[in-house]
């Protein structure tokens, strides 16, 4: 009895490499495991042993009927998949196992692509904290107490010394006060401005800043710059314009536009009806900041900017209400990919 | 700020068309912010001459007009009592847009007769309400003459934003001079006649807080008759978006939007005689304004009395004890200077901001306290007849002239570009400066009307602005970086790369949240901001994963079932001493849910939904991806915290949250 189990054994694992197809696989099942296949013919004709030999007959017994079922199921298995090119009656149409596919939020990816071109020009990114100082968000950055340049950033206030920042600027002052030029950096970051939510504006947002000092900083090195960014950005063919304007911490100090890609400069509604947009604020550093960490302004010169990014986000892709970043609905954020 | 070009025009030549004002305009730093063509309104309608006018035959009160409109005459059915032929008349022409009416002007059949063009009533153009029947022109009025021309509404208006450190731009001359320099033009002020002066009376003018109130002039003018201004002078100050009041108060504003000098008219009759003193408020002193609001005024205040009493709050707003009014006859007349950041201070602390706190907080020009009363004077005894009987004007410590040096080799190196002496000079000049030109130095005094230019680097920026930041060059090359880079934020990057590639979607919420949603149990204290937009969200979060539930459970209401969400973010706690310093604390977190079903039911298998272990699975290959050899340990602390929250997902719970900091390894 023990002999017929070995050699049967042995007969199924020389089988086992060589079922290829679905009919192989249903021939080894009629042959050994159906109701009257060979295994089970051994089960009829272990009742004729005496009962002393039974139980070590029945042990061999059940794991050849084990291992001959996982030889099947094997065989099966790979028959059904990896067998399918050559199996006709396979419905390659059924749905696939999808993985899943994580979705960036579309404001660390705008910060993620403004990053990457300048860290391409050579910039380092530097960050700093949210809470600030009135020293640092406002006093070193030339915004004198009672100077009606503090109206235009609104400000949410934690104490008199401390407050949320407005603008990722004040990382321009620690990062001067530990380094010495030349500090070519961006700084990425989240900013607070105290303004009633509406579709245009929100309580928070983020801006990328930028500042490049050393000896003999231009403002055409600005220009060229922004310019490069700008054509990496928005493309080559791109017209802009650096007009004249107004921010305590630069002087000369400049807004860069572009011609509106909606309307080709023609005027609509979201450059409305000027043709151009806004893309960044700008300007050559201030002497009095570079006298606020101790740098003299005869020896250093240095350009900074700063580029909002809801803005530039929802100008790229076409989404007129800021309220709607925030709320992570992800119907919505998985559309930007 | 509203500005008229036609006005504009008084003081220097300019371009007609609107686009190439804007483009000037906008190249100087000003703000386009919007314009408006008045004549727009009226394209299409011109001067017509009623040829023929005879009564429809099927319609008693329709007359049917032959009108001349310049180019060709047309068949028009007229519904007005007053028509008739010979009459000049504002004929809108065929394709004419009527904004009145909102509709354009079209050929069409009125009882059979065919009328093409229409002749307009006042209220029709949108000159006024009359409407009894169409406007009748003067004869001397030109056939085919566009109606705007004919009715002098040519006007084109502006509305330009102005930068907090250009308070000199606070008026038509101001923007005028800028234009000027710009196009190289002539700026042409008008000089007031001194001769309206006749000095009979003396006017007492005592200055008892100086540093508030640095210089105040003031005049007296008798006999006046207060009325409705003349067309001119109401269409100015309406054109510029004010509202025209009586001759006197017209003229003030006239005035302050000419040359940026607020003013103000006491009626004389209420105070206690020609006398005026300037003094700091007492502590806890009140005042009514001529808004009928009762204020208690702040020591950075500063008062204008008469012998007796408060008539004014200095640079802000007059009283209501002595306001002109109808019947008002003789008038004191102030222009005064005053500090710019007490005023400031005094409006943000009474909550009011008015035209002139607006201007003197950006600072006045203290040299054209004088010039704008002699103007004022003229102006009302033109519009309001009367006489100037005397005038003061107290100044006891004129600023000293601000002279600064500009070096020609450091503004080319600031600005990349070399720009002559001459060219540097004329812009100078243009703008106001005196220049003394030296070899390699122009040696500038600055005008008194730009208090913002202190420094050398603020005359180069006047000189690169009107220069033209176009005509500074943009290089094509630029040498490149062989610093040490470094980025402050590559942790965090790798952290959300390694998350996406794991198939989590990033979410970014707010930084303010509930109270409630920041004070979580076990948790630090909150930082909160004094001043926040909306009561119900002052908090600065001390985790992301309230926020984070929300978010889950929003999207699960509009029926987003399956997420798996993360986000990276900076949190705050309050250190629970208020000696320690820092105060607070900040760090980043970074914090996941997962929520739904693993697996849908499939033709391969059975739905499976999200449970502990995949959120342990995800930290491993978190882990692995980062390759952090951290031992991460499970435990069930953190319920506690969020069970609170538990209930906003209604029946869903939510299996797996999580959060940790990196604060460490960041
Ligand atoms: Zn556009």
């Amino acid at each position: 009895m023990q002999d017929a189990i070995t050699q049967l054994l042995d007969e199924v694992r020389a089988r086992a490499g060589r079922l290829a197809t679905r009919d192989d696989a249903e021939d080894f099942r009629i042959q050994y495991l159906a109701r009257k296949g060979r295994i089970a013919t051994l089960f009829e004709d272990m009742k004729a042993l005496p009962p002393a030999e039974r139980p070590v007959a029945g042990k061999l017994l059940n794991a050849l009927r084990v291992e001959a079922e996982g030889i099947h199921a094997a065989a099966v298995a790979s028959i059904g998949i990896a067998g399918a090119a050559h199996a006709a009656h396979l419905d390659l149409t059924l749905p696939g196992r999808a993985m899943p596919v994580g979705h960036q939020h579309i404001v660390t990816k705008t910060i993620d692509e403004i990053k990457t071109i300048f860290k391409a020009m050579g910039f380092s990114v530097a960050t700093g904290p949210e809470i600030e100082t009135d020293w640092y968000n406002f006093q070193a950055l030339n915004f004198p107490p009672d100077h009606p340049a503090r109206d235009m950033q609104d400000t949410f206030f934690i104490d008199d010394m401390r407050l949320l920042r407005t603008h990722t600027t004040p990382v321009q002052i620690r990062v001067m006060e530990q380094r010495t030029p030349p500090i070519r950096i961006i700084m990425p970051g989240r900013v607070f401005r105290n303004e009633v939510i509406s579709a245009r504006s929100h309580v928070q947002f983020h801006q990328v800043d930028g500042l490049f000092c050393d000896a003999h900083v231009t403002f055409a090195d600005l220009k060229g710059t922004l310019v490069a960014f700008a054509k990496r950005y928005y493309g080559s063919a791109l017209k802009y314009r650096f007009r004249p304007s107004f921010f305590p911490f630069t002087e000369p100090s400049a807004e860069m536009d572009i011609t509106c890609y909606l309307c080709a400069g023609k005027g609509c509604r979201v450059c409305k009806q000027s043709g151009w947009l806004e893309i960044l604020g700008c300007g050559m550093v201030d002497p009095n900041v570079f006298r606020a960490v101790g740098y003299d302004p005869d020896a250093v010169s240095g350009y900074a900017f700063g580029i909002g990014i809801e803005r530039t986000a929802m100008l790229r892709h076409g989404v007129d209400d800021i309220r709607l970043l925030f709320e992570n609905d992800l119907r919505v954020n998985r559309q930007f990919i | 700020m509203k500005l008229s070009l036609h006005w504009l025009k008084r003081y220097v030549d300019l371009p007609e068309s609107p686009e190439e004002l804007d483009r000037i305009v906008t190249g100087t730093g000003l703000e386009m912010e919007g314009i408006e063509d008045r004549k727009a309104r009226f394209d299409g309608i011109v001067v017509g001459h009623v040829v023929t006018c005879e009564k429809h035959p099927k319609a008693d009160k329709l007359s049917i007009c032959t009108v001349d409109s310049g180019s060709g005459t047309a068949t028009v059915i007229c519904g007005a009592p007053n028509v008739a032929a010979g009459q000049k008349v504002p004929f809108a022409t065929e394709g004419a847009w009527m904004h009145t009416l909102g509709f354009r002007i079209e050929k069409k059949a009125i009882r059979g007769i065919e009328s093409s063009g229409m002749i307009c009533s006042a209220k029709e153009l949108g000159l006024n309400d009359d409407h009894s029947g169409i406007m009748v022109l003067p004869d001397h009025a030109q056939t085919g003459t566009p109606i705007a021309e004919h009715l002098g509404m040519t006007d084109v208006i502006f509305d330009i934003g102005i930068t907090p450190n250009r308070g000199d731009a606070l008026s038509h001359v101001g923007i005028a001079r800028d234009l000027a320099a710009v196009l190289s033009r002539e700026l042409r002020i008008p000089e007031p006649l001194s001769a309206a002066t006749v000095t009979r009376e003396h006017v007492r003018v005592t200055i008892k807080a100086p540093t508030l109130c640095p210089r105040y002039s003031a005049a007296i003018i008798r006999g006046i008759t207060l009325g409705a201004s003349p067309a001119w002078l109401k269409n100015a100050v309406e054109s510029v978006g004010m509202r025209s009041i009586n001759t006197v108060v017209d003229i003030t504003n006239f005035v302050m939007m000419e040359i940026g000098q607020p003013m103000h008219a006491f009626d004389l009759s209420a105070l206690a005689g020609p006398s005026i003193t300037v003094r700091d408020a007492r502590p806890g002193e009140g005042f009514v304004t001529l808004d009928g609001k009762s204020h208690v005024l702040p020591p950075s205040a500063v008062l204008i009395c008469d012998d007796e009493k408060p008539v004014a709050i200095g640079g802000i707003m007059g009283g209501a004890n002595s306001e002109i009014r109808a019947g008002t006859t003789d008038i004191l007349l102030e222009s005064a200077y005053f500090n710019p950041s007490s005023i400031r201070k005094t409006a943000k602390l009474l909550g009011v901001s008015t035209e002139s706190s607006y201007r003197f907080e950006r600072a006045t020009d203290p040299e054209r306290t004088m010039w704008a009363l002699r103007r004022a004077i003229d102006l009302i005894i033109e519009t309001s007849g009367g006489l100037c009987t005397g005038t003061a004007d107290v100044y006891p410590h004129p600023d000293p002239a601000r002279v600064i040096d500009l070096r020609l080799r450091t503004m080319d190196s600031l600005l990349g570009i070399s720009i002559d002496r001459v060219r540097a000079t004329e812009i100078l000049r243009a703008l106001g400066c005196t220049v003394i030109e030296g070899v390699d130095v122009l040696s500038c005094t600055a005008p008194t009307f730009r208090s913002d230019l202190e420094r050398e680097v603020d005359l180069i920026e006047e000189v690169a602005r009107i220069h033209g930041y176009d005509n500074i060059p943009t290089p094509a090359r630029m040498e490149i970086s062989t610093e040490e880079q470094y980025d402050d934020e590559a942790f965090l990057s790798e952290l959300r790369s390694a998350a996406l590639s794991l198939g989590m979607d990033e979410m970014v919420s707010s930084s303010l949240v509930q109270h409630a949603h920041a004070q979580l149990p076990g948790e630090h204290a909150v930082v909160s901001v004094l001043n926040p937009v909306s009561a119900d969200r002052p908090s600065l979060r001390t985790s992301l994963l309230p926020s984070m539930l929300e978010a889950a459970d929003r999207n699960i209401r509009v029926g987003v079932q399956s997420m798996r969400l993360f986000e990276i973010g900076s949190i705050f706690s309050a250190q629970p001493s208020e000696l320690e310093n820092p105060k607070h604390h900040e760090g980043f977190q970074f914090a996941f849910a997962i929520t739904g079903l693993a697996q849908t039911r499939e033709w391969f298998g059975e739905s499976r939904p999200y449970d502990f272990f995949d959120l342990k699975g995800f930290v491993h290959s978190l882990l692995e991806k980062l390759r952090m050899e951290t031992r991460v340990r499970f435990s069930s602390d953190a319920k506690n915290a969020l069970s609170k929250y538990s209930w906003r997902l209604k029946q869903r719970a939510v299996p797996a949250v999580a959060s940790w900091k990196f604060q460490d390894t960041c």
